[in-house]
């Protein structure tokens, strides 16, 4: 008498517990597909607000919906540059710093470490903004690897005009493009911050294939959280277009390295994810240079200028200039 | 590129000033010179897509009045050129605001026809064809070799000059450029 309704009621938290568990599947499986979801929206919301200072998870699905239709009919490309992404310039003695930002980011990356040479040192320091840099993805779209070296050698011979000898500091792509340079110029000394000259990404090889139909495509969670940190001006997304002339900005630099013969500085970060540490080796053993240094920042992630140890970076540099000049 | 000028971050050109008043003769002139696809007037977004709706409720109505009227909504044959028409338009809107992605959305969209005229033949006797088929597989056989594979053969195929070549070309004519200014 007693037992069937308990039995009854372990058959109910036997079907509730089932339920549960099938709840816990379908969410286990489903998860995945929330995430893209939510990339999406991410992406589109990013899209439309010309990558803003937007958090990913702000979105509503009208605007994805506009989204959707703006990628696939582009309005105006925004060609003014922002406040405060510009190239800057600091007068000093004749020796002059050239620093170059890296891929999708801007001169502002390089503020703290030119008043640090330009103050502590008295360089001559000039920062250049790259074509297609500091205004929107969409005009960063319409450049390829020749308008930023371009722009770079502008901003080369501008320098050239005041200063005797002349040292490129480069971070990331700006890094290669100051290796390209070097290779075709003559310059005093190279410092590279996390240059990348080979890298393997996911089906790289069709990258000009996807780049058609997908643009735009945001950047980690964990990337745009540090932009947002430190009030970076860096896309939040990176056009398709743009990092398959980034790749082959890598291939030319492959074919140009050997040529450089200037001093090199090459600084590493341990936690980079972007560029392996075997870039710099490979850098190293290619360049003609007599005097080759290295500096690894263990605890950086690859913006080593905004990491834990951009002090140590930055003494570094001052260091190896000193020496070499 | 945006280095020439360092303190003005706004590289917002500046609109054209044309001196020169075209005087009337001049403008006849031109206008009589201009091509076919230049006298073609210009409509606003919303156009195509109303007449298309218009169209496709004048198709509607002839439809429901003339019998039998026996298919789904009564609706008996109609559903065939309201779906070609409004099939034409995304496709074609598609590749004229998009055209570098017109090899693959037009691929896609052909196979979705073949599909759609595949399953037409098969539903349709006799089905005492190749394959069960009457009489699609000639359009649907246009369609894969002219609508799927010339356009992908083609896209893969495009010739594309490497990167170390476009960047000495580059290099080149920046010293010659170098070279001239000097000269001058």
């Amino acid at each position: 008498m007693i037992s069937k309704p308990s039995l009854e009621k372990t058959d109910e938290t036997k079907e509730k517990k089932k339920s549960h568990d099938y709840r816990e599947i379908a969410s286990q499986v489903l998860s995945p597909y929330k995430e893209m979801f939510s990339w999406f929206n991410s992406f589109t919301i990013n899209f439309i607000k010309k990558d803003a200072s937007s958090s990913f998870s702000s979105s509503t699905s009208m605007q994805s919906i506009f989204a959707l239709i703006d990628n696939l009919a582009p309005r105006k490309v925004e060609r003014n540059v922002r406040d405060k992404a510009g190239p800057f310039f600091n007068q000093g003695n004749e020796i002059g710093v050239l620093l170059t930002h890296g891929f999708s980011s801007t001169a502002q990356e390089m503020q703290e470490l030119s008043h640090l040479l330009n103050e502590e040192n008295g360089y001559t320091t000039f920062a250049v903004l790259l074509a297609g840099h500091g205004t929107s993805p969409g005009d960063l779209a319409q450049t390829d690897m020749i308008d930023w070296y371009k722009s770079f050698k502008e901003g080369f011979d501008l320098l050239k005009q005041t200063c005797s000898k002349i040292i490129l500091v480069g971070h990331s792509m700006g890094a290669t493009l100051s290796l390209l340079l070097a290779a075709n110029e003559p310059v005093d000394a190279i410092v590279t911050m996390c240059a990348p000259v080979k890298v393997e990404y996911f089906m790289q090889d069709y990258l000009f294939l996807i780049a058609d139909l997908l643009k735009y495509f945001p950047r980690r969670k964990e990337e745009v959280a540090l932009m947002d940190k430190h009030k970076m001006l860096n896309y939040r997304v990176s056009s398709l277009k743009a990092v398959d002339n980034l790749l082959e900005l890598m291939e030319i630099a492959r074919d140009e390295i050997h040529k450089v013969t200037a001093p090199i500085l090459t600084i590493t970060a341990g936690k980079d994810k972007r560029v392996p540490l075997y870039n710099a080796e490979k850098i190293r053993s290619q360049v003609n240079s007599k005097i080759k240094e290295d500096f690894f920042a263990p605890e950086s992630h690859h913006t080593v200028l905004f990491g834990p140890e951009k002090q140590q970076v930055m003494r570094e540099i001052q260091r190896f200039i000193k020496t070499v000049i | 590129m945006n280095n020439k000028n360092i303190t003005n971050h706004n590289t917002e050109e500046k609109p054209l000033q044309n001196d020169e008043k075209l005087d009337e003769k001049t403008i006849k002139e031109f206008a009589t010179k201009r091509t076919f696809w230049d006298r073609i007037p210009t409509f606003k977004w919303w156009v195509t897509p109303l007449n298309i709706g218009l169209i496709c409720i004048f198709l509607l109505v002839i439809d429901i009045v003339t019998l039998p009227n026996t298919a789904f909504l009564q609706i008996d044959w109609a559903w065939w050129p309201i779906g070609g028409l409004i099939f034409t338009y995304v496709v074609s809107f598609i590749i004229f605001k998009r055209p570098e992605i017109a090899w693959i959305v037009g691929p896609i969209l052909m196979v979705g026809a073949s599909g759609l005229l595949l399953a037409l033949d098969l539903i349709f006797p006799p089905n005492d064809g190749f394959w069960k088929l009457d009489w699609a597989i000639i359009p649907i056989a246009a369609l894969l070799t002219f609508g799927v594979l010339i356009p992908i053969v083609t896209k893969f195929g495009r010739k594309k000059d490497k990167p170390i070549d476009k960047f000495r070309k580059a290099v080149e004519e920046m010293k010659q450029q170098e070279l001239e200014q000097e000269s001058d």
